[in-house]
């Protein structure tokens, strides 16, 4: 990471962001030229790019402020713009910078190019004059598409940096999305449509728009920052790279509160996409969305959605509610619904649905040696130094939900289980469950001196259950367990296979509700592992909501709804399984 | 299969923050909660106790054997080596006070290391606290009630008759009981804080057994140290054990000392078990 001393930077005055209308105007045309879909776009898109349209050369000021400003903006607030024609004139009077070894942008047209071949790195930094104080609020918004090379050939980032701090990487790109502060997975337009990304920070507070939607609020790295940083790099042989339309760095108390806060676009995309995934509290949240904004559904959308979701009993109320509110086919009658056939369905009263699970900005600080407290120390080095193992973990679980947590060694996916059953004190945040979480770990609780009948017995016990009750599930432990021939030895005599075989069993017969699975699934030899996946299987069925702790990709890629990825305690990613794999290839790689 | 005793039907809402950890539920649940933690807390018990006896040809005997050992030897050094007159009864007097010590001992001198190690080891696995203080207490207990029957098998032996009296060693026990648990817990907390404490209780016991009125009569004591020697709650205790046990009577000064030492431990006990469940959250940073 360099420091932000070395960094480029592109200063421009409000002059140079004249030139820069026709670049925006081409991000309207371009979004205008795309094929008509059965969603269309709303009028509030329409007129945000109209908007920009709007801002010729002559003009930008007025429609500036109308895009980026819901409000009048206060007169001494200084706007500053980079547009391509600017930013090559900027260049040649030395007030574009690009660092040491790193490949100059291409003024290309009305646009920026920036393509790179194996190892090479492009790097804009936006950056508020010398003579300007850091201001309260500092926004960058890009219009732009990007290529990407593949998920792993390039690492196209947006960092921050405050003063002369290191930076921090606020938006990750990645194929389909971004990563917001490597927490959360934000979907981009699919294919070449430009798009308007805004990212703000102010008060301590990052704010994400796309395309005039407010997207995603989180706590940032800086109360304020001096500039952005658009870092891209290719990582292999084949090329990468990005177009930049258009840019602009606002300051003061802007907001950008165009349009009407709505994107039905993106709130009926992210609809279709999850009425298939089956993740049901994503479609309730897209609903809420749709409902908020008061979007009136196209039939395409209601009728897969509710087909979908008729085998889902427990949501169907509140979703059918929420798709008859965003429908607006009713009126006044909360908890009715459009069936599969269009026709209403009367609901009982609709509630919204809650999260078993919800896991709000959990960090877990502990000392390195906490018991170190001898007058004449024997190692050598800092003693009782603090550590965040876990840091900011903000994420819900719901009903039928099996969430996955990927990291290596070290972090911190045991101890966020941990915190889940009280095991582990939160230095900041909140947990609130709604039932009793057990976690099972391999050996936990086990007895070696007593006999592996004992130790069924002595666990059941610990979670909870009558005598009776585990004497009833005893023989199938056992059998499933294989073995009837070695259950009434000690534990200390069972082989390796033999005490995870015993341990998986009994963890995974008992019945609770809120299951924490801590790296419990590589049990047994090969022939065993087949009864894993099915014994697993029936797991899910039962319980709630599971969370599963796992280094290998297999299980979170095909049975879990949602998966985390924790990297040195950061979140870096909640989301699509199948991304946080990959994410998390990527880390390890 | 699905079982459903685990649930204590109201589902729990469960709340944690950088305080600690709280549990809203109602009422019946908690009665149930209760009941079933008691259960659960012999079953352990049972199986800590075969867990004990592993490889032993004797196994569980050794529960009752070791106390009979011991008032074997005692028995032996106070009529054979020592000659003493009158041993019977002094043994029995000794005895007496030596089993009900025990408990007490074993209890105390265990409290500073119970957090860092039983009670860290079902915190770490989520067990919660109360089921390693229950546990702890029931083993003693079972203990104590298997030297009572080595005590009593020798009391019987040596001519004494069982005497309805002897039931009233319940809430005497229930009063030592309460006393020990509130300096356990309380040490508890104190010993995963600082450490070199357990060090110092051991020898501050052994001490308090000589303070105590365990093998001697409070009449040795002088009228001018006999107020500060009130101040040991054993200088009720013992002294009701004796009296119930070899006379069957109970002095009105005895009861009401076991009175005032249950209320006091009562209320010691009640803001220890508070205490020590709010520090055991923050346990990981003392382990």
């Amino acid at each position: 990471m360099m420091a932000a001393a070395e960094h480029s930077e592109i200063m421009m005055d409000s002059a140079d962001s004249l030139s820069g209308a026709a670049f925006l105007r081409s991000v309207a045309d371009g979004v205008a030229a795309l094929p008509p879909t059965g969603l269309g776009l709303s009028p509030a898109c329409m007129a945000f790019f109209a908007s920009v349209a709007a801002a010729r050369e002559g003009g930008a000021a007025a429609g500036w402020d109308r895009v980026f400003e819901g409000q009048p903006r206060e007169p001494s607030v200084k706007l500053q713009r980079l547009v391509p024609g600017g930013l090559d004139a900027a260049a040649k009077s030395g007030q574009y910078f690009v660092g040491k070894g790193d490949v100059p942008p291409r003024v290309d047209g009305p646009g920026l190019t920036i393509s790179l071949a194996d190892r090479q790195r492009t790097r804009l930094v936006f950056r508020q004059p010398a003579a300007t104080d850091e201001p309260d609020s500092l926004w960058l918004h890009l219009a732009l598409t990007y290529q990407p090379a593949g998920q792993s050939d390039q690492n196209f980032a947006i960092r921050v940096f405050s003063g002369g701090s290191h930076e921090e990487t606020m938006i990750r790109f990645r194929d389909g999305g971004i990563v917001l502060l490597q927490q959360l997975w934000l979907a981009l337009p699919q294919g070449d449509r430009p798009f308007v990304l805004s990212l703000g920070i102010c008060k301590g507070v990052a704010t994400v728009w796309l395309n005039g939607c407010p997207r995603h609020t989180v706590a940032a790295p800086f109360e304020s920052i001096s500039g952005f940083v658009v870092d891209l790099m290719s990582l292999s042989a084949r090329r990468c790279g990005a177009r930049v339309f258009a840019a602009s760095l606002q300051t003061g108390g802007a907001r950008p509160a165009w349009a009407t806060q709505e994107d039905e676009v993106f709130l009926a995309d992210a609809l279709r996409q999850e009425a298939l995934s089956g993740s049901r509290h994503d479609q309730w949240r897209a609903f809420q969305g749709l409902a908020r904004v008061g979007s009136k559904l196209p039939p395409e959308i209601i009728g897969p959605a509710v087909a979908h979701n008729a085998a889902e009993e427990p949501f169907m109320p509140e979703l059918a509610a929420l798709l008859a509110q965003a429908a607006g086919k009713v009126s006044g009658a909360s908890g009715s619904a459009p069936g599969v056939d269009g026709t209403i369905v009367t609901m009982p009263g609709a509630e919204l649905p809650q999260p078993v699970v919800k896991i709000e900005n959990v960090s877990v600080t502990l000392s390195s040696n906490p018991a170190d407290h001898a007058f004449w120390p024997s190692g050598q080095g800092p003693r009782r130094q603090d550590m965040k193992v876990v840091n900011g973990v903000s994420l819900s679980a719901y009903e039928g939900d099996v969430i996955g947590i990927l990291g290596r060694n070290g972090a911190g996916k045991s101890t966020l289980l941990k915190t889940l059953v009280g095991a582990m004190p939160i230095s900041t945040g909140r947990i609130e469950i709604v039932g009793r979480p057990v976690l099972l770990r391999p050996g936990a609780g086990m007895q070696p001196n007593l006999t592996g009948r004992q130790n069924i017995l002595k666990s059941g016990l610990y979670m909870g259950l009558a005598p009776a009750e585990i004497r009833e599930m005893m023989p199938e432990i056992i059998a499933f367990a294989e073995l009837e021939d070695h259950i009434d030895r000690p534990f200390k005599y069972y082989s390796d296979g033999m005490r995870s075989r015993l341990i998986f069993s009994i963890a995974t017969a008992m019945p609770y509700d809120i299951l924490l699975l801590d790296e419990l699934l590589s049990a047994g030899d090969i022939g065993f592992q087949a009864k894993v996946t099915e014994r697993l299987d029936r797991v899910i069925q039962r319980a709630k909501v599971l969370f599963v702790v796992q280094h290998t990709f297999d299980f979170i890629v095909s049975r879990c709804s949602k998966c985390l990825v924790l990297d040195k305690g950061n979140p870096v990613f909640f989301g699509d399984p199948q991304i946080a794999a990959e994410v998390y290839r990527e880390k390890v790689s | 299969m699905r079982v459903n005793s685990a649930k204590t039907g109201t589902e729990p809402r469960i709340v944690i923050t950088p305080e600690g950890m709280s549990e809203v539920m109602g009422i019946g649940s908690r009665t149930a909660r209760l009941k079933r933690e008691f259960v659960k807390a012999f079953r352990l018990v049972e199986l800590d106790l075969k867990s004990q006896s592993f490889g032993l040809y004797l196994g569980n005997l050794w529960f009752l054997l070791e106390p009979a050992l011991q008032a074997g030897a005692y028995y032996f050094l106070l009529t054979v080596v020592f000659r003493m007159q009158g041993a019977d009864a002094t043994f029995a007097f000794f005895f007496i006070g030596i089993t009900f010590w025990r408990m007490h001992a074993t209890i105390v001198t265990s409290g500073p290391y119970f957090l860092t190690s039983k009670g860290y080891s079902y915190i770490e696995q989520g067990l919660g606290l109360q089921p390693a203080i229950l546990e702890t207490l029931l083993f003693e207990l079972i203990l104590l009630a298997l030297r009572l029957v080595v005590l009593g098998g020798f009391l019987i032996a040596i001519g004494h008759k069982p005497m309805f009296a002897w039931l009233l060693l319940i809430p005497v026990i229930a009063v030592q009981t309460l006393f020990s648990m509130s300096l356990f817990l309380g040490l508890a907390i104190v010993g995963a804080k600082l450490k070199d404490i357990g060090k110092l209780v051991g020898h501050a016991v052994w001490l308090w057994w000589y303070l105590s009125p365990g093998l001697y009569s409070l009449g040795r004591i002088p009228d001018w140290a006999l107020v500060i020697y009130r101040l040991n709650p054993f200088a009720y205790l013992m002294p009701s054990y004796h009296e119930l046990i070899l006379q069957g009577t109970w002095s009105q000064t005895n009861m009401l000392g076991c009175l005032v030492v249950g209320v006091l431990s009562g209320l010691a006990l009640m803001v220890a078990y508070r205490q020590v469940f709010r520090f055991s959250y923050r346990l990981v940073h003392h382990v």
